[in-house]
């Protein structure tokens, strides 16, 4: 008897239905399942016969024909077993009315003893049903409390497959999990650290501040010791609280990626800072069915990268799309999945190869050329990515007078309300930040008046600046501006701002 | 390409580079020869300079170049680059000595600086065919032209075993005044220089240390530039800076005061003060 069963597949965050088509019939006894599985669904016949072996339902030999359609897509993922268990045992009359839960899909790993295990990708799943009109979902347990975040859908948890066909034969009954209601504020504060832990440095911390409020790319240049990773370390204390959707959109990618903590919304910003040995496919996503790599773990957060010239040069090029289009597309044969990375990025480096030019500490090594050829290991396209680039200077801290520094909770709250303030500036487009803003708009937000057009010119002209700076520049100082709370853009705003773009402004070779 | 050539048994060959010991036989010029004939002053050091070693260059050098006096280096990057460069910002004349022939400028990325000294009325002198490489050998040879054509010699920097001490021993062959300046004794580009001085190069830390020892330098007047004007506010973020370059850090300790980013952006524009490479602030102009 042919029966039909519906469930879900991901390819990058889209959810395609499946449909689960079994049929026995009788024939030479063999298990087929057709359609592109690939290995670890045809690995699931040998999961699916056991786990009904050992709930006690005897299954006889016969042909057992499995198909997963639409037959042209690729389908990867174990998430399929509970369907195909579910699929043979309406066939094998075990369970009663299929046509039940015709508008339900049904998730799930089986173990060899019939339990469910939790599979990754739920919430995308969920958001994805909803968007295809199925009410029902049953799932795992364990995956039930990231399901929930889900209004819009019925969510049955199940602990093993004798569950499922008892309630399915309607001989127990599982009530919907209730829903959790998550409140506007979805933020907790739980950190450790603070940056009134770091001494001195304020003009950094101002660059981080200004960083974390306009989403702007930020690169700190210092020696050793000078405390750059314990500045970036720091930085998830300041940054803007998230929105509910921005949330929901972190938490759907750790949620494919498996990285989820407590299969809870995700209430921080996600920080990731991947090893300079990290490999093309990590960072950027990728694989056979491909996983998203750092670039989307962080989106959203920030994507922290120390020792950037330790890096493989190709490597770093590679981050050259992703941080124009937000979004980054992984191509294989016979699939395209576009996953979102619309991060900020932080990296720090030494100023040269020994590492203390202007330290006031150590004496520098190196010769003017050889600081000149480990600046260009960082392609000026690469700097031209940097809003913002700072010097870490290496002082003698005994020497500088203890100052009370600020602590993260009052950096924050500025952050949040220069972020409250580009939110309702850009509520028409579809931006968050002022690091996002085009040519187009940059024109209509970030006009200056003639006098500051005229300061800004002069800059150009004495203080060797390249005109690529331009748009940077314009772009920090609104978010100078809007940490101020001011409408306007005023000449201070710019002359601080100059002062971000240390790189364009080195002197040439002496 | 205009060059000339000097050859040893004509009068005109310069009278203090016969006195030495081999002489050239010929010399290839291009440029300014009556250069040849004038008090000339050498400076000199490394090929690597430190930020307080270009400082220093750059003073002693302007000072010299106001009293119209012509500096002699010899056109290899860092320190040599310095002394041309500034003598040329400030419209002086020099002579470069090169190691190398004219048709193979060494180091390359030398070669407008080599352009521009002929172009503002300085010299540049050889002892080699115009074809002749970059040879290692020809480098310790051309300091002794160096020393040669010079009244004396400033060493700003030198390292240990730095290709300076050969010109050191030059001049003391010759039996030029060495000036050296004192160097930190941290600093490893300055062990050389530190060492000649206690080998009986002149101490210098001041421009009259140099010139109160040469008659014919004594009476030139300096050529007066006008003095900068500096407005209030920015007075004890200057006179900081007068010390030694500081970080934004060091003077933000020092001051407190709000907007200083600002302020030194306008201090930066106006042109009293400039950031370094290494991220520092430092005043343009060394007075001493």
């Amino acid at each position: 008897m042919l029966s039909i069963v519906k469930s879900m597949c991901l390819q990058g965050l889209n959810g395609i239905l499946i449909n689960v088509e079994v049929d026995i019939s009788t024939g030479m006894p063999c298990w087929d399942i057709v359609g592109l599985p690939d290995t670890n669904i045809r690995e699931s016949k040998e999961r699916v016969r056991t786990a009904i072996k050992n709930c006690n339902i005897e299954l006889l030999s016969r042909k057992y024909i499995i198909n997963l359609s639409p037959a042209n897509i690729r389908k990867d993922g174990a998430v399929l077993d509970l369907a195909i268990a579910v699929g043979v045992l309406c066939s094998m009359k075990k369970i009663s009315n299929s046509s039940n839960f015709s508008d339900a899909i049904f998730i799930g790993e089986l173990s060899l003893n019939g339990k469910l295990n939790k599979v990754n990708g739920i919430l995308p799943i969920c958001i994805e049903a909803v968007k295809k009109g199925i009410k029902k979902i049953i799932l795992p347990k364990e995956n039930v409390k990231e399901a929930c975040i889900v209004n819009e859908i019925e969510v049955i948890g199940v602990n093993n497959l004798l569950e499922v066909i008892n309630y399915l034969n309607n001989s127990i009954k599982i009530l919907p999990e209730r829903k959790i209601k998550y409140l506007k504020n979805i933020n907790e504060n739980n950190e450790e650290i603070d940056f009134s832990e770091v001494k001195g440095q304020s003009l950094v911390k101002r660059a981080l501040e200004i960083s974390a409020a306009g989403g702007h790319n930020c690169l700190l240049i210092g020696p050793p010791g000078t405390g750059k990773t314990m500045l970036v370390k720091r930085l998830p204390t300041i940054l803007p609280d998230l929105t509910f959707e921005e949330a929901l959109e972190i938490t759907k990618i750790h949620s494919i990626a498996g990285i989820l903590e407590e299969d809870n919304l995700v209430s921080k910003r996600p920080f990731r800072s991947p090893h300079h040995t990290v490999t093309q496919q990590a960072l950027i996503g990728g694989g056979k069915n491909p996983k998203p790599g750092e670039i989307s773990l962080s989106h959203l957060g920030v994507l922290f990268l120390d020792e950037l010239l330790e890096f493989n040069k190709k490597i770093l090029e590679l981050l050259r799309e992703p941080l124009e289009e937000h979004s980054i597309n992984i191509s294989r044969v016979g699939m395209k999945v576009t996953y979102p990375c619309n991060f900020m990025l932080i990296a720090s480096m030494n100023p040269c190869a020994c590492g203390y030019y202007g330290s006031n500490i150590k004496q520098c090594i190196c010769t003017e050329k050889q600081r000149q050829a480990y600046r260009l290991k960082l392609s000026g396209p690469m700097v031209d990515r940097f809003d913002i680039h700072v010097q870490v200077p290496a002082l003698d801290y005994k020497k500088l007078k203890e100052t009370k520094a600020e602590t993260s909770e009052k950096i924050k709250e500025r952050v949040n309300n220069a972020r409250l303030i580009q939110e309702n500036r850009y509520k028409k487009y579809s931006i968050y930040s002022n690091s996002e803003l085009t040519p187009k708009l940059l024109e209509k937000y970030c006009k200056i008046d003639e006098k500051s057009n005229k300061l800004l010119n002069s800059c150009f002209e004495n203080m060797k600046i390249s005109t690529r700076a331009y748009s940077k520049i314009l772009k920090v100082a609104r978010t100078i501006a809007d940490l101020e709370s001011e409408t306007n853009i005023k000449s201070e705003h710019i002359l601080e701002a100059i002062q971000y773009r240390f790189l364009d402004r080195m002197e040439g070779e002496k | 390409m205009n060059y000339k050539i000097i050859e040893l048994k004509y009068s005109e060959f310069p009278d203090k580079l016969k006195k030495i010991k081999k002489p050239p036989k010929k010399l290839y010029i291009i440029g300014n020869k009556k250069l040849l004939y004038e008090d000339c002053f050498a400076v000199v050091g490394s090929r690597k300079i430190s930020e307080y070693g270009i400082k220093y260059c750059k003073y002693f050098t302007k000072e010299l170049i106001l009293r119209n006096i012509p500096t002699v280096s010899g056109m290899a990057i860092g320190t040599d680059t310095v002394v041309h460069e500034t003598t040329l910002k400030y419209g002086g004349k020099t002579i470069a000595v090169l190691g190398s022939g004219f048709n193979n400028i060494y180091p390359k990325e030398n070669i407008n600086l080599f352009e521009e000294i002929i172009r503002k009325n300085g010299l540049i002198v050889s002892e080699y065919e115009i074809e002749e490489k970059p040879k290692k050998e020809n480098f310790p040879q051309r300091n002794r032209i160096i020393t040669a054509l010079s009244e004396g010699i400033l060493v700003i920097e030198a390292g240990y075993r730095s290709g300076t001490s050969i010109t050191f021993n030059k001049a003391i062959e010759q039996g030029k005044k060495v000036f050296a300046i004192p160097s930190n004794l941290d600093n490893y580009l300055g062990i050389g220089v530190n060492n000649m001085i206690k080998k009986g190069a002149i101490l210098s830390t001041n421009i009259n240390d140099i010139i109160e020892r040469y008659p014919q330098f004594m009476n030139r007047l300096r050529i007066k530039i006008s003095s900068l004007q500096i407005k209030d506010e920015y007075k004890k973020i200057y006179n900081i800076l007068k010390k030694k370059p500081c970080y934004f850090e060091e003077i933000q300790n020092k001051l407190k005061i709000k907007n200083l980013i600002v302020l030194l952006t306008n201090m930066e524009l106006e042109g009293l003060i400039k950031r370094q490479n290494d991220g520092k602030f430092s005043v343009k102009e060394v007075e001493l």
